[in-house]
């Protein structure tokens, strides 16, 4: 095998020379009659920032939720680094899901912020329970990133204590709490007042900055316009079209994309 | 007169009372946790459990388990037969209040803990729990408090409580109007300070779950 042979042949390598993180093969989901993915692919390389657009029901949320196995597809494989964590040929192996799960951080439409637990304590307590850091090395993690989303006066506020965005911010600062490689957005700022979507968007914004892989679902084109490398337009079960957000949002091919786009951009 | 003798057996109907509250408390954990449990076959049987000891009057039960069950160490002393018929009876109610408090949480909260690959203990422990049991407690209270009124069927296997020393001296020739209007009386005097005392509590819960 030559150099090159064995460099192209490696996995979870592709032809820009990024490594691809995270992917989906054949990614597979009905809820009762109703098939919600239809053999979706998806590669995430290093460093890359992904949004996925689309209309509701489209299986955006299912399938950012089976990247990180929150859904379980029905078939299909989801890879990290080149390595299965999970295919639908054999049991699911839980020690696989839950390192997979540390890898890949996920940040929820409903922010979901432990109710009993101030913001300070949201942060700390996986790195305590899940990565078995001491307290006073979390706490002190925590408040790093607490102050990084802005928010190192809120320390100690409850999430009821604090606006939407405040929770978001939060709940992104717990996600890095873990170290992860790779952050995925469930329509982070569809349950946010339109005033304070900008703080959480800023806060996404520098996180892709620093060259963390996302992928985000997001209805905020303006948004995905600066953040994104590519964009995947999904719907009807299927990735309908996809590539740079130039070419999706001013130059897309298929019908199905530029009627989406038209209708979001209030161009009907 | 009367009354001081009824009074004499009112410890009797707080230790069987407490007792089954006590017992009940103890066994709903586990008909909480084997509603949750991801064996199927742990599922049905609790399930069994509980339909079978909803389905049945509790007088039944009493009997039960001191004829037939009890022949051995449990009819010796129906006090204590009295303290384990209620306390496996209410271990149904109390399990219930368990499960649907664990429930009434909203679904993001698990989501969020298998996110962050939190551990089953901790997940229950340090989130799922504290946020359940104003919930849980709450609901318990409502239970607790019927459950004084029932300890008067223990005076059907002859337990020493307040319903059976009524009977003694209606036997003995006292009048019955009289002695059972004192024994309610004596039973709305335990159950109104503890309605109020449930709602106090539903009360603080109320505002734990929202905090």
């Amino acid at each position: 095998m030559t150099t090159a042979e064995g460099w192209c042949a490696r996995m979870g390598t592709n032809t820009n020379g990024r490594d691809v993180l995270l992917a989906a093969r054949g990614i597979q989901k009905s809820f009762g009659s109703r098939v919600v993915l239809d053999g979706i692919d998806l590669d995430l390389h290093a460093g890359e920032h992904v949004a996925i657009i689309g209309p509701s029901g489209g299986g955006k949320s299912t399938l950012i939720r089976c990247l990180n196995l929150l859904e379980t597809p029905d078939e299909g494989e989801v890879l990290f680094n080149g390595e299965s964590v999970w295919n639908s040929q054999e049991p699911p192996r839980e020690a696989a899901l839950r390192a997979h799960r540390i890898k890949v951080g996920m940040v929820f439409q409903s922010f979901n912020l432990f109710a009993t637990h101030t913001a300070l304590q949201n942060v700390s307590l996986a790195q305590v329970h899940t990565l078995k850091r001491s307290k006073a090395e979390a706490d002190e993690r925590s408040r790093e990133l607490l102050g990084l989303v802005g928010l190192a006066d809120h320390l100690d506020k409850h999430p009821s204590q604090l606006s939407g965005g405040q929770q978001q911010r939060v709940a992104i600062a717990r996600a890095l709490a873990m170290d992860p490689e790779v952050m995925l957005f469930d329509e982070p700022t569809s349950a946010i007042d339109p005033e304070m979507r900008i703080e959480v968007l800023a806060v996404m914004k520098d996180l892709a900055e620093r060259g963390m892989a996302m992928i985000a679902v997001t209805h905020e084109f303006k948004f995905a316009e600066d953040f994104a490398d590519r964009v995947i337009f999904l719907a009807d079960s299927t990735i309908v079209e996809e590539g740079t957000p130039e070419e999706i949002f001013s130059n897309a091919q298929r019908e199905r994309t530029r009627r989406f786009v038209a209708a979001v951009a209030g161009d009907i | 007169m009367e009354f001081q003798y009824l009074i004499g057996s009112l410890g009797n109907t707080l230790v069987i009372w407490i007792g089954s509250v006590l017992f009940a408390a103890v066994l709903s954990v586990f008909v909480a946790a084997g509603r949750r449990s991801r064996f199927t076959v742990l599922r049905m049987l609790t399930r069994i459990w509980v339909a079978l000891v909803r389905g049945l009057p509790p007088l039944v039960w009493m009997i039960l388990l001191y004829f037939g069950v009890g022949f051995g160490w449990l009819g010796e002393s129906p006090m204590f037969t009295t303290v384990v018929a209620l306390g496996l009876i209410n271990s149904a109610y109390f399990g219930d209040s368990i499960y649907a408090g664990l429930n009434s949480l909203p679904k993001g909260q698990w989501e969020a803990l298998t996110a962050l690959a939190v551990p089953k203990w901790q997940a229950y422990t340090r989130v799922i729990i504290p946020q359940a049991f104003p919930i849980i407690i709450a609901s318990s209270t409502a239970y607790s408090i019927s459950l004084v009124k029932n300890t008067a069927i223990g005076s059907i296997i002859a337990a020493n409580e307040l319903m059976f020393y009524g009977h003694n001296i209606v036997q003995a020739g006292a009048n019955g109007l009289q002695v059972f209007f004192l024994i309610g009386l004596i039973y709305l005097a335990l159950t109104i300070p503890l309605g109020m005392l449930a709602r106090w509590i539903e009360g603080r819960s109320v505002i734990a779950a929202v905090r």
